[in-house]
């Protein structure tokens, strides 16, 4: 082995290791409740998949009048669902249990660790391979494994995180309406659009450099605010600035971007060595 | 010049240059007492008081834990300061208020001020090992608290010659602060399966007040420092519509309607909440999350103006004796004989004390008025889910008995009719763990360390106490003629263990390190504590040594310790309480890592040295003259 594929070798062995102990997967949402609440309150959300552990770091600023808000709203959707909800939760539990199980044997997430793992090593040992052999399948398998990996860094890996979730068997997160997108939805007491009276919501999502971007935007009054005898009015007439029941007016603006963590630009950089060991030896005769 | 006149200004730099350099605040007639604490010396005073020794009581733990079978290491280190005075002078000066009314009146001010400081620093640490050889429990747990207090109350009330109030001022700005925190490892390894939780919490909370400025202006003339100046009887509480007990000679009365109060102010009420766990089972909440941190944080600033009634409460006891200490006495303050009153007051006027309660909160109203709301919102919650509020959830057996919901299919019979058991009894990884646990000698492991204890622990505890600390009192001291509080004192077995000199009274012989100051001493020590209003000047890093904390926690205690050690004496800057070695301590030491260099003999000069050696030249020179 000469000399440029020993050097290879050992930055692509870094290369790995920095890319399998960095973080793989990265979901940072920030929203503001811009009106309604005092003070804009703003929840930050990040959540990271890396090699061993999910990390979730919710922050709260002005968190007073949100945790007020939360604690003196009446929750109105769950009065008027709760009969009907309680008959039909024990069942659900049931199904999701089942609908969990069926996805993966265990953790999906797990799964997908061990499968980035061997076929790390298996590109690895490709490449070992492709600086001993010039032969088209090894460098078929030297590209393909590189591929494979890059497939399953950017796609199975949130994939995997979701299907633990319960996102595909219809579990519990995500699948209830919130007034916040979900932006909110780690914490205990996210409330349900169903609280709403003239209630509306905005969505939409791109591309970036950071990865795909949501940014949400939701209004509505929130009926768990008022007086009981006040709601119907509510709903039947939206009050205008100064007008009561206005001051029930909740306005959630948040933005949230899903992306892959520093492992692929780790990963990325293996891209170059593989084109240089699968480039042709030089033979003595070149040198000289 | 000639050789007289230099000599003379030599003479005046070198007596000016031996005098403080900052003169001392206050007034130079007023009256001031207060006391000082180190918090180092705690557990010294402890000793002395009760004749138990903290530190052998955990040698006795860690031998205790020896005997046992499990190792375990404890340790707490306190440092801090706390320090208040109280100054009152009289402004003879004629000035006039006006009431609520208009009506103006001539006056003169009597003032009082108040200072505080109060700076603490405490950490715990706890490292402890068991292991049967087959299962194992490892616990590693730091703890910290910091308390913080700093106030400057300035009160000034307008009297007239009779000490009838028709008014006050009050100006104030201050700081009160609590952080505390926790990191607590558990490694546990039962029945093949472990558990690793780790859990770390951090908290502050912080009221500051960069201005507070109050006047008190009354409906009519308030009088209430007649409860100071003569021994009240039941004639003349009456005249004065107060309520009176004989048998104390207590006296009291509530001003309902004693004015208004308005002010202005700026206040920043602020809190954080940090919480860090990781390695915690969140299998039954359906998470699946390995590190789970949230942090709540706020911040509330209030700036504004208040208007409210005054209500004015005071009181005195007369009757109150603290033998010998008893009814009146001479006192030695600011090396004079003072004849005061003993009993039981306020040590401000009551004026200022009420100002001061209704101004704060007025400040922090609609900061602290949330934060309550919050944590009493969130604490009914916690009590619903968890029981206490008795709405939790609940299961209906088929005879018609209601049990917990948490009791369904737990392997008993609640119900009495088996329909809470139709169910697989839940048995998981925990609960396996649980019972290895409880079939291992935990259980006599820990008897035995509780038995060893107790009879190590009784050899550090004095079968008779060394003071008998029921018998302690505390006595105020006032001086009739003004209605002014003038000193306090703690009296333990009939002899002042703080307190000023009371006359055929002896002082106790407990050596502690509390210290009572009043006139020039407690002038100087306040001067010397208005400036500072930062934790690390109550209560220095440097002086805070966690050595032996470090020692029993390890690496993890403090991640990124700075090793470096600036004198080489093999003790690292970060323990080290001398730095440089130059035999100051670095928290009195302005410049704690400056080596001194050893061939630089000569001191630095200062402006007075300067102008000494310039003079001195100038009589040389013109000796030489001649």
């Amino acid at each position: 082995m000469d000399y440029g594929n020993r050097i290879s070798l050992v930055l692509a062995a870094v290369f790995l290791l920095m890319s399998w102990n960095s973080p793989w997967f990265e979901i940072e949402g920030r929203g503001t409740y811009s009106e309604g609440i005092e003070r804009e309150p703003t929840i930050i959300t990040t959540y990271s998949i890396d090699s061993s552990q999910q990390t979730l770091d919710v922050t709260i600023q002005n968190a007073t009048p949100l945790l007020l808000y939360w604690l003196e709203r009446e929750d109105v959707s769950y009065q008027s669902e709760n009969n009907q909800a309680g008959e039909e939760e024990r069942e659900d539990d049931g199904v999701k249990a089942e609908n969990t199980s069926e996805t993966c044997t265990e953790s999906c997430l797990d799964l997908a660790r061990n499968s980035l793992r061997i076929l790390m090593i298996a590109f690895f040992a490709t490449m070992l391979y492709n600086t001993r052999s010039e032969h088209l399948t090894a460098r078929l398998s030297l590209g393909a494994s590189w591929l494979s990996c890059l497939i399953l860094i950017i796609f199975l890996i949130p994939l995997a995180a979701a299907a633990d979730f319960g996102i595909f068997s219809g579990s519990n997160v995500g699948q209830e309406d919130s007034a916040t997108g979900g932006f909110d939805s780690n914490t205990q007491d996210s409330v349900q659009v169903d609280q709403f009276a003239h209630f509306s919501s905005d969505s939409g999502s791109k591309f970036s450099s950071r990865g795909i971007i949501f940014t949400y935007q939701s209004s509505g009054f929130d009926l768990g605010l008022l007086e009981e005898e006040d709601r119907d009015e509510v709903i039947d007439n939206p009050p205008e600035s100064g007008e009561p029941g206005y001051e029930s007016l909740i306005r959630f603006n948040g933005e949230l971007v899903a992306g892959p963590g520093p492992m692929v630009t780790w990963w990325l950089l293996t891209l170059p060595i593989c084109a240089y060991v699968q480039m042709p030896t030089r033979t003595d005769d070149e040198e000289e | 010049m000639n050789n007289k006149g230099l000599v003379i200004a030599i003479s005046i730099l070198v007596s000016v240059s031996s005098l403080p350099s900052v003169a001392a605040d206050g007034q130079e007639e007023s009256t001031i007492w207060g006391v000082s604490y180190d918090w180092s010396h705690f557990e010294g005073d402890s000793l002395n008081m009760t004749g138990v020794d903290v530190n052998e009581v955990n040698r006795d733990m860690k031998d205790a834990a020896d005997y046992a079978g499990f190792s375990l290491d404890y340790d707490q280190v306190l440092t801090g300061t706390t320090q208040f005075f109280v100054e009152s002078w009289d402004d003879p000066g004629s000035y006039t208020v006006t009431d609520v009314n208009g009506t103006s009146y001539p006056v003169s001010k009597r003032v009082t001020e108040l200072t505080l400081r109060h700076g603490s620093l405490a950490d715990t640490g706890i490292a402890s090992n068991w292991s049967d050889g087959n299962e194992e429990i490892d616990l590693w747990s730091s703890a910290y608290q910091e308390h913080l207090a700093v106030i400057n109350a300035n009160y000034v009330e307008f009297v007239d010659d009779d000490l009838v109030v028709y008014g006050a001022e009050l100006q104030m700005n201050g700081e009160i602060s609590i952080s505390m925190g926790f990191e607590i490892e558990i490694g546990i390894l039962a029945a093949n399966e472990s558990l690793s939780p780790e859990i770390s919490a951090d908290a502050s909370l912080s009221f500051s007040i960069s201005n507070l400025t109050s006047n008190w202006k009354v409906f009519d003339p308030v009088d209430y420092h007649f409860m100071l100046e003569s021994e009240p009887n039941n004639e003349s509480a009456e005249a004065a519509g107060a309520e009176f007990s004989e048998d104390d000679l207590v006296i009291s009365k509530e001003y309902e309607d004693a004015g208004h109060i308005e002010g202005s102010f700026s206040s920043l009420s602020s809190y954080s909440l940090e919480l860090s766990a990781a390695g915690v089972p969140t299998e039954e909440v359906d998470i699946d999350i390995d590190v789970f941190n949230i942090a709540l944080s706020d911040n509330i600033q209030d700036d504004g103006v208040f208007f409210d009634e005054m209500t004015l409460v005071s009181g005195a006891i007369w009757g109150m004796d603290c033998p010998p200490i008893t009814g009146s006495e001479t006192i030695v303050s600011d090396g004079s004989d003072v004849e005061v009153q003993c009993g039981v007051t306020s040590p401000i006027p009551f004026g200022m004390s009420m100002m001061m309660g209704i101004s704060m909160l007025e400040s922090f109203d609609s900061g602290v008025d949330q934060l309550i709301d919050v944590m009493s919102g969130q604490i009914e919650e916690w009590a619903e889910e968890s029981g206490l509020s008795g709405d939790s959830d609940i299961f209906l057996c088929d005879n018609g008995n209601e049990i917990p919901a948490e009791w369904e299919n737990d392997g008993e019979d609640d119900c009495g009719d088996g329909s809470d058991e139709t169910g697989p009894v839940a048995t998981n990884k925990y609960e396996k763990m649980a019972d290895a646990l409880l079939d291992s000698n935990l259980n006599k492991t820990m008897e035995a360390f509780a038995d060893k204890l107790e009879r190590l622990v009784e050899d550090n505890i004095p079968s008779e106490p060394i003071y008998d600390l029921e018998d302690a009192c505390g006595t105020m001291f006032w001086r009739t003629s003004d209605s002014r509080v003038v000193g306090m004192a703690l009296v333990l077995e009939g002899r002042i263990i703080l307190g000023p000199s009371v006359n055929n009274v002896e002082d106790h012989p407990a050596s502690l390190n509390i210290e009572y100051l009043d006139g020039q001493s407690a002038r100087e020590a306040k001067s010397g504590t208005t400036s500072i209003d930062e934790m690390d000047e109550m209560a220095p890093a440097s002086k805070h040594n966690i050595e032996e904390l470090y020692r029993i926690l390890g690496p993890r205690y403090i991640p990124e310790l700075d090793t470096k050690d600036t004198d080489g004496d093999g003790t690292i800057d970060f323990f080290d309480t001398d730095d440089d070695n130059d035999g100051v301590s670095d928290w009195e030491d302005p410049e704690p890592t400056e080596v001194p260099e050893e061939d630089s003999a000569l001191p630095s000069p200062g402006l007075v040295a300067v102008l000494s050696i310039l003079a001195s030249a100038a009589i040389l020179s013109s000796r030489r003259e001649k």
